[in-house]
Protein backbone atom coordinates (compact mmCIF):
# COMPACT_ATOMS: atom_id res chain seq x y z
CA UNK A 1 0.00 0.00 0.00
CA UNK A 2 1.76 3.39 -0.41
CA UNK A 3 2.24 5.80 1.91
CA UNK A 4 -0.62 8.42 0.77
CA UNK A 5 -3.32 5.29 0.45
CA UNK A 6 -2.03 4.35 4.17
CA UNK A 7 -2.11 7.80 5.81
CA UNK A 8 -6.10 8.11 4.25
CA UNK A 9 -6.54 5.01 5.57
CA UNK A 10 -5.81 5.67 9.22
CA UNK A 11 -7.47 9.46 8.93
CA UNK A 12 -10.88 7.84 7.96
CA UNK A 13 -10.37 4.95 11.20
CA UNK A 14 -9.57 8.20 13.51
CA UNK A 15 -11.96 10.74 11.76
CA UNK A 16 -15.00 8.69 10.44
CA UNK A 17 -17.47 9.82 13.10
CA UNK A 18 -16.22 13.19 12.39
CA UNK A 19 -16.44 13.24 8.46
CA UNK A 20 -19.59 11.66 8.67
CA UNK A 21 -21.50 13.75 10.99
CA UNK A 22 -20.20 16.55 9.09
CA UNK A 23 -21.22 15.05 5.55
CA UNK A 24 -24.79 14.44 7.00
CA UNK A 25 -25.45 17.95 8.42
CA UNK A 26 -24.53 19.45 4.93
CA UNK A 27 -26.12 16.66 2.45
CA UNK A 28 -29.08 16.18 5.50
CA UNK A 29 -29.83 12.55 3.96
CA UNK A 30 -27.79 9.33 5.76
CA UNK A 31 -27.55 7.73 2.43
CA UNK A 32 -26.29 10.85 0.50
CA UNK A 33 -23.86 11.41 3.54
CA UNK A 34 -22.30 7.92 3.20
CA UNK A 35 -22.31 8.43 -0.69
CA UNK A 36 -20.20 12.24 0.09
CA UNK A 37 -17.53 10.28 2.27
CA UNK A 38 -16.95 7.92 -0.30
CA UNK A 39 -17.11 10.18 -3.15
CA UNK A 40 -14.59 12.43 -1.34
CA UNK A 41 -12.03 9.98 -0.63
CA UNK A 42 -12.41 8.19 -4.09
CA UNK A 43 -11.33 12.02 -5.61
CA UNK A 44 -8.72 11.86 -2.80
CA UNK A 45 -7.31 8.44 -3.15
CA UNK A 46 -6.23 9.32 -7.17
CA UNK A 47 -4.53 12.42 -6.19
CA UNK A 48 -1.33 11.82 -6.39
CA UNK A 49 -0.46 12.89 -2.49
CA UNK A 50 -1.76 15.17 -0.07
CA UNK A 51 -0.38 17.62 2.38
CA UNK A 52 1.38 17.29 5.47
CA UNK A 53 -1.56 18.10 7.85
CA UNK A 54 -4.64 16.44 6.38
CA UNK A 55 -7.48 17.57 8.30
CA UNK A 56 -8.95 20.43 6.48
CA UNK A 57 -7.71 19.02 3.09
CA UNK A 58 -9.93 15.90 3.70
CA UNK A 59 -12.93 17.53 5.74
CA UNK A 60 -12.78 20.14 2.75
CA UNK A 61 -12.87 17.03 -0.22
CA UNK A 62 -15.90 15.68 2.32
CA UNK A 63 -17.39 19.37 1.65
CA UNK A 64 -17.24 19.11 -1.47
CA UNK A 65 -18.72 16.24 -1.99
CA UNK A 66 -21.70 16.69 0.22
CA UNK A 67 -22.45 19.85 -1.83
CA UNK A 68 -21.98 18.11 -5.28
CA UNK A 69 -24.76 15.60 -4.01
CA UNK A 70 -26.94 17.90 -2.07
CA UNK A 71 -27.59 19.91 -5.39
CA UNK A 72 -29.13 17.28 -6.95
CA UNK A 73 -31.32 17.42 -4.35
CA UNK A 74 -34.94 18.38 -4.36
CA UNK A 75 -36.29 19.15 -0.75
CA UNK A 76 -33.66 18.91 2.03
CA UNK A 77 -34.54 17.27 5.39
CA UNK A 78 -35.20 20.38 7.47
CA UNK A 79 -32.19 21.05 9.90
CA UNK A 80 -33.75 19.84 13.37
CA UNK A 81 -34.49 16.28 11.68
CA UNK A 82 -31.29 16.17 10.80
CA UNK A 83 -29.51 16.69 14.04
CA UNK A 84 -31.51 14.81 16.00
CA UNK A 85 -30.23 12.45 14.11
CA UNK A 86 -26.59 13.06 14.39
CA UNK A 87 -26.70 13.21 17.43
CA UNK A 88 -28.37 10.61 18.82
CA UNK A 89 -27.67 8.62 22.46
CA UNK A 90 -28.52 5.60 24.15
CA UNK A 91 -29.82 7.70 26.80
CA UNK A 92 -33.55 7.31 27.53
CA UNK A 93 -35.67 9.80 26.12
CA UNK A 94 -37.23 12.10 29.15
CA UNK A 95 -34.48 11.91 31.43
CA UNK A 96 -32.22 14.97 32.12
CA UNK A 97 -29.52 13.94 30.16
CA UNK A 98 -31.77 13.63 27.04
CA UNK A 99 -33.52 16.39 28.08
CA UNK A 100 -30.39 18.73 27.74
CA UNK A 101 -29.15 17.03 24.62
CA UNK A 102 -32.80 17.82 23.14
CA UNK A 103 -32.51 21.54 24.05
CA UNK A 104 -29.03 22.02 22.75
CA UNK A 105 -29.61 20.31 19.25
CA UNK A 106 -33.01 22.45 18.88
CA UNK A 107 -30.79 25.80 19.73
CA UNK A 108 -28.09 24.34 17.01
CA UNK A 109 -31.23 23.98 14.50
CA UNK A 110 -32.35 27.23 15.17
CA UNK A 111 -28.37 28.90 14.08
CA UNK A 112 -28.08 29.73 10.29
CA UNK A 113 -26.88 27.01 8.04
CA UNK A 114 -22.86 29.22 8.05
CA UNK A 115 -22.87 29.43 11.79
CA UNK A 116 -23.74 25.81 12.35
CA UNK A 117 -21.14 24.84 9.89
CA UNK A 118 -18.93 26.54 11.62
CA UNK A 119 -20.31 25.02 15.41
CA UNK A 120 -20.22 21.58 14.11
CA UNK A 121 -16.32 21.67 12.47
CA UNK A 122 -14.71 23.25 15.66
CA UNK A 123 -16.74 20.95 18.36
CA UNK A 124 -17.42 17.79 16.64
CA UNK A 125 -14.43 17.93 13.99
CA UNK A 126 -11.92 19.90 16.13
CA UNK A 127 -11.00 21.70 13.66
CA UNK A 128 -8.93 24.81 14.11
CA UNK A 129 -9.94 28.37 12.84
CA UNK A 130 -7.52 28.58 10.17
CA UNK A 131 -8.55 25.11 9.83
CA UNK A 132 -12.33 25.86 9.17
CA UNK A 133 -11.40 28.49 7.35
CA UNK A 134 -9.09 26.34 4.74
CA UNK A 135 -12.22 24.00 4.96
CA UNK A 136 -15.05 26.84 3.81
CA UNK A 137 -12.61 29.48 1.82
CA UNK A 138 -13.15 32.20 3.78
CA UNK A 139 -10.62 34.33 6.36
CA UNK A 140 -10.22 33.36 9.52
CA UNK A 141 -11.58 36.16 11.21
CA UNK A 142 -15.00 35.94 9.53
CA UNK A 143 -14.77 32.13 10.62
CA UNK A 144 -14.04 33.26 14.40
CA UNK A 145 -16.37 35.73 14.42
CA UNK A 146 -19.27 33.42 13.01
CA UNK A 147 -18.43 30.97 16.04
CA UNK A 148 -18.54 33.51 18.57
CA UNK A 149 -22.02 34.92 17.66
CA UNK A 150 -23.53 31.15 17.47
CA UNK A 151 -22.28 30.66 20.87
CA UNK A 152 -23.80 33.66 21.38
CA UNK A 153 -26.99 32.92 20.25
CA UNK A 154 -27.55 29.06 21.72
CA UNK A 155 -26.34 30.82 25.18
CA UNK A 156 -28.81 33.00 25.12
CA UNK A 157 -31.51 30.22 24.15
CA UNK A 158 -30.20 27.45 26.53
CA UNK A 159 -30.83 30.53 29.39
CA UNK A 160 -34.64 31.15 28.47
CA UNK A 161 -36.81 29.24 31.17
CA UNK B 1 -13.04 25.40 26.24
CA UNK B 2 -14.06 27.31 28.79
CA UNK B 3 -17.48 28.22 27.32
CA UNK B 4 -20.02 26.20 29.39
CA UNK B 5 -22.23 26.03 26.32
CA UNK B 6 -19.17 24.70 24.46
CA UNK B 7 -18.62 21.72 27.07
CA UNK B 8 -21.88 20.95 26.58
CA UNK B 9 -21.76 21.55 22.75
CA UNK B 10 -18.40 19.04 22.41
CA UNK B 11 -20.30 15.99 24.93
CA UNK B 12 -23.29 15.63 22.54
CA UNK B 13 -22.80 12.03 20.87
CA UNK B 14 -21.73 12.20 17.48
CA UNK B 15 -23.73 8.89 15.40
CA UNK B 16 -21.72 6.45 13.70
CA UNK B 17 -21.59 5.51 10.01
CA UNK B 18 -22.65 2.47 9.08
CA UNK B 19 -20.42 -0.63 8.45
CA UNK B 20 -21.01 -0.48 5.05
CA UNK B 21 -19.25 2.71 4.68
CA UNK B 22 -16.67 1.76 6.37
CA UNK B 23 -16.48 -1.47 3.95
CA UNK B 24 -17.10 0.90 1.00
CA UNK B 25 -13.95 2.81 2.70
CA UNK B 26 -11.51 -0.12 2.63
CA UNK B 27 -12.42 -1.85 -0.88
CA UNK B 28 -11.53 1.39 -2.47
CA UNK B 29 -8.03 1.65 -0.43
CA UNK B 30 -7.44 -1.61 -1.24
CA UNK B 31 -8.09 -1.25 -5.27
CA UNK B 32 -6.28 2.00 -5.20
CA UNK B 33 -3.34 0.15 -3.77
CA UNK B 34 -3.26 -3.61 -4.77
CA UNK B 35 -0.09 -5.27 -3.28
CA UNK B 36 2.73 -5.66 -5.15
CA UNK B 37 3.84 -8.29 -7.03
CA UNK B 38 6.99 -8.64 -6.17
CA UNK B 39 7.88 -12.02 -8.10
CA UNK B 40 6.66 -10.51 -11.50
CA UNK B 41 8.61 -7.35 -10.35
CA UNK B 42 11.93 -9.46 -10.08
CA UNK B 43 11.18 -10.96 -13.25
CA UNK B 44 10.84 -8.25 -14.73
CA UNK B 45 14.36 -6.68 -13.96
CA UNK B 46 16.04 -9.94 -14.54
CA UNK B 47 14.45 -9.45 -18.39
CA UNK B 48 15.52 -6.14 -18.73
CA UNK B 49 19.12 -7.08 -16.95
CA UNK B 50 19.69 -9.51 -19.95
CA UNK B 51 18.10 -7.69 -22.42
CA UNK B 52 20.38 -4.82 -22.13
CA UNK B 53 23.65 -7.12 -21.59
CA UNK B 54 22.29 -9.08 -24.81
CA UNK B 55 22.91 -5.78 -26.68
CA UNK B 56 26.11 -4.32 -24.96
CA UNK B 57 27.26 -7.80 -26.12
CA UNK B 58 25.97 -8.01 -29.40
CA UNK B 59 27.00 -4.28 -30.36
CA UNK B 60 30.27 -4.79 -28.95
CA UNK B 61 30.67 -7.97 -30.76
CA UNK B 62 29.68 -6.58 -33.83
CA UNK B 63 31.79 -3.51 -33.93
CA UNK B 64 34.94 -5.37 -32.75
CA UNK B 65 34.24 -8.06 -35.94
CA UNK B 66 33.62 -4.65 -38.02
CA UNK B 67 36.18 -2.80 -36.46
CA UNK B 68 38.91 -5.79 -36.77
CA UNK B 69 38.38 -6.42 -40.32
CA UNK B 70 38.44 -3.08 -41.25
CA UNK B 71 42.04 -2.29 -39.40
CA UNK B 72 42.99 -4.96 -41.64
CA UNK B 73 42.04 -4.30 -44.56
CA UNK B 74 39.66 -7.56 -45.18
CA UNK B 75 36.20 -7.76 -46.55
CA UNK B 76 34.06 -8.76 -43.83
CA UNK B 77 33.50 -12.30 -45.40
CA UNK B 78 37.20 -13.50 -44.86
CA UNK B 79 37.53 -12.01 -41.58
CA UNK B 80 38.29 -15.56 -40.40
CA UNK B 81 41.43 -15.50 -42.07
CA UNK B 82 42.18 -12.14 -41.69
CA UNK B 83 42.13 -13.09 -38.09
CA UNK B 84 44.53 -16.07 -38.12
CA UNK B 85 47.08 -12.97 -39.78
CA UNK B 86 46.63 -11.17 -36.44
CA UNK B 87 46.15 -7.47 -35.77
CA UNK B 88 49.16 -5.48 -37.41
CA UNK B 89 48.24 -1.80 -37.48
CA UNK B 90 45.61 0.47 -35.10
CA UNK B 91 44.23 3.44 -36.38
CA UNK B 92 42.77 5.68 -33.83
CA UNK B 93 40.78 9.07 -34.24
CA UNK B 94 40.67 11.74 -31.22
CA UNK B 95 38.18 14.19 -30.95
CA UNK B 96 38.59 17.18 -28.71
CA UNK B 97 35.96 16.75 -25.99
CA UNK B 98 36.07 20.56 -25.13
CA UNK B 99 37.90 23.94 -27.11
CA UNK B 100 39.90 25.95 -24.70
CA UNK B 101 40.59 28.61 -26.79
CA UNK B 102 38.06 29.84 -29.15
CA UNK B 103 40.61 31.33 -31.68
CA UNK B 104 42.13 28.04 -32.12
CA UNK B 105 40.39 26.37 -34.75
CA UNK B 106 42.65 23.71 -35.65
CA UNK B 107 41.71 21.62 -31.94
CA UNK B 108 38.20 21.40 -33.69
CA UNK B 109 38.90 19.22 -36.48
CA UNK B 110 39.74 15.31 -35.62
CA UNK B 111 43.09 14.93 -35.50
CA UNK B 112 44.06 11.00 -36.70
CA UNK B 113 46.92 9.45 -34.97
CA UNK B 114 48.04 6.02 -36.08
CA UNK B 115 49.30 3.76 -33.53
CA UNK B 116 50.95 -0.03 -33.66
CA UNK B 117 49.88 -2.65 -31.99
CA UNK B 118 51.58 -5.91 -31.59
CA UNK B 119 49.83 -8.87 -30.98
CA UNK B 120 50.66 -11.98 -29.93
CA UNK B 121 47.60 -13.70 -31.71
CA UNK B 122 47.84 -17.28 -33.26
CA UNK B 123 45.24 -18.76 -35.34
CA UNK B 124 41.52 -19.52 -33.79
CA UNK B 125 42.45 -17.32 -30.79
CA UNK B 126 39.51 -15.23 -30.05
CA UNK B 127 40.14 -11.72 -29.92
Amino acid sequence: MQRWHRRLALFYSDHRRQLYGYALAVVRCPQKAEDAVHDAFARLLVSPRGPLRLKAYVFRAVRNAALDLRSREARLAPPLEVLQRIHTSESPAGGPEFDQRDRLVRALAQLEESEREVVLLRLHGQLKFRQIAQVLSEPVGTVATRYRRAILKLREQLEEP
Amino acid sequence: MKNPVERVLAALPVSEPSRQLDDRIDRLITSASPPADWARVGRMRVAAVAAVALAVGLSGGFSGGFAASRWMGQPTQDRPAALATGVRELQVVLMPSGVRNPFDFSVQRPRPIKVSVTTNAHQGDNL
